[in-house]
């Protein structure tokens, strides 16, 4: 498709000529057109605009990027850290030691969103924390 | 090859300084190409991962899932409106494909009483519901001459609070829907391709593929596509020349649903474990997508190749980030900027062009 220009629509078979404004009107009417007037706007400072962007973003990718995620895990037993893994995108996670809660048995590694993790198949794509997750053990109850 | 032929035909007739001219704006009009070379670039020095065929079919396979959205989506922008509704569309049909294709051995399945429903049955509806809202939107927008923008902004919550409800029918009470069927999950995830190195080609590049084709022939071998870019171009003039300005909005609207349908159906699968957050901004990734692909919100101007194009060029940037570990918050900086810098360049275009 040819990128047609909005003025240069033959209208000769309208029963009146269009002006420009009737068909920026006409381009309200139907809730079209977010572009209004085009006389003021300074090509340069758009230039400008775009380069800055892109060696902002240029920079962000250089200066911001890491190894790898950080992956915490919250055990949920008193005293009972584990540490830190840093894991590359599409790696999966080393599964950490269980730890012990007396009284209930360990459920395994949730992520907040109540999504249960699968050390053998599932990678990280974003830091995160892994909740360990009890029951009460059976003859507990 | 006519084409870059011709280019450098009229790059050496121009003098010295029409020469400089025309070297800056080429730089600045593929600014964002230029941008994906030097990710690209960055990024395989830091991972060289990055360039390896499961890296690479990673890509392939994320665009796949975003092309149909990316496809109904500019049907709507080459109308020079928009479709806020796409991503909570993708969200409901992807749970209604995920109620009903749970395996039927899933303790906690929505409806216990229906086992996996046949997969071209689940396409029918989820195209059927996608279609109905995207109709309600373009009727809306062409009867009345709402402004897709705030139509588009109403029906998205409308969707919200219908996907948050059927969320939770039957005591789910919100909960992910997880538990697929095997062969519904073989269907779109498995594949019929052999292998390329250790990674699998998805069954659903293949749907991605007929649908780019069928959108294709739709835009430009059929009187609907053409209807609706002289539609986007000029309404007013689309009307005196006899074309059904009203029939054409609806329609581009109603396509565009029945794709976020599709999506949904196909998220439904590749997320597994879908809830009310499936699909949430996913008409951000689609929209920017469709600019930085050159189908321009000024209307009437798109290419169903552009569309893939841009819808590559994200991803690509977006796996980019994911392997440099860059923080998920920087992250959403960064598609914003790209949003910026696609639809600055497309309103530098139109400057020019005038």
């Amino acid at each position: 498709m040819e990128d047609k220009d909005l003025n240069n629509i033959d209208l000769s078979s309208a029963e009146e000529p269009k002006t420009d404004e009737d068909i920026q009107k006409s381009k309200r009417d139907f809730g079209l057109g977010i572009y209004g007037s085009k006389k003021n706007i300074s090509l340069k400072l758009l230039d400008g605009f775009i380069v800055l962007l892109i060696i902002a973003i240029a920079a962000v990718l250089v200066f911001f990027s890491r190894n790898g995620y950080t992956v915490s895990f919250e055990s949920n037993v008193p005293g009972y850290t584990i540490e830190d893994q840093n894991v590359g995108y599409g790696k999966t996670v080393k599964e950490p030691e269980e730890p012990v809660l007396p009284g209930y048995s360990f459920d395994g590694w949730y992520l907040e969103n109540g999504y249960r993790w699968n050390f053998d198949s599932d990678t990280v794509g974003a830091d995160m924390e892994l909740e360990a997750r009890f029951s009460l053990a059976p003859e507990e109850q | 090859m006519k084409g870059l032929q011709s280019k450098i035909a009229h790059y050496q007739s121009l003098d010295a300084k029409e020469k400089k001219a025309y070297i800056k704006d080429s730089l600045i009009n593929n600014a964002l190409y230029i941008l994906l070379v030097i990710a690209v670039i960055y990024t395989y020095t830091q991972n060289p991962m990055f360039i390896s065929s499961g890296s690479i079919i990673n890509i392939l396979s994320l665009s796949a899932a975003n092309l149909p959205i990316a496809l109904g989506i500019a049907g709507c922008i080459v109308l020079t409106g928009t479709d806020l509704s796409a991503g909570r569309i993708v969200g409901l049909t992807a749970c209604i494909t995920g109620a009903l294709e749970q395996s039927v051995d899933y303790a906690s399945k929505m409806f216990p009483n229906i086992g996996p429903v046949p997969v071209p049955l689940v396409i029918l509806l989820v195209l059927l519901v996608g279609g109905i809202v995207g109709f309600v939107n373009g009727f809306f927008v062409a009867k009345f001459s709402l402004h897709p923008f705030i139509v588009t902004l109403a029906t998205q919550l409308i969707v919200y609070g219908l996907l948050l409800i059927f969320l939770t029918i039957n005591g789910n009470n919100g909960q992910p829907l997880s538990g697929l069927d095997e062969g519904f999950n073989n269907f779109v995830k498995g594949t019929v391709l052999p292998k390329i190195g250790n990674a699998t080609i998805p069954n659903y590049i293949i749907f991605a593929l007929v649908v780019t084709v069928i959108m294709w022939v739709v835009w430009n071998k059929t009187s609907f596509g053409k209807n609706m870019f002289a539609v986007g171009s000029n309404p007013e003039a689309a009307n005196v020349s006899g074309v059904n300005v009203m029939k054409t909005i609806i329609g581009v609207h109603t396509l565009a649903g029945a794709m976020y349908g599709l999506t949904g159906f196909i998220e439904s699968s590749r997320i597994g474990s879908n809830s009310a957050s499936t699909g949430q901004n996913y008409e951000s990734d689609a929209i920017a997508a469709c600019v930085i692909g050159g189908v321009s919100f000024v209307g009437g101007t798109g290419k169903i190749s552009g569309i893939v194009l841009g819808v590559f060029l994200l991803r690509i940037i977006f796996v980019a980030l994911q392997f440099l570990a860059i923080n998920q918050n920087m992250q959403y900086i960064i598609k914003g900027c790209i949003i910026l810098i696609a639809c600055s360049i497309d309103m530098r275009k139109y400057l020019v062009r005038k």
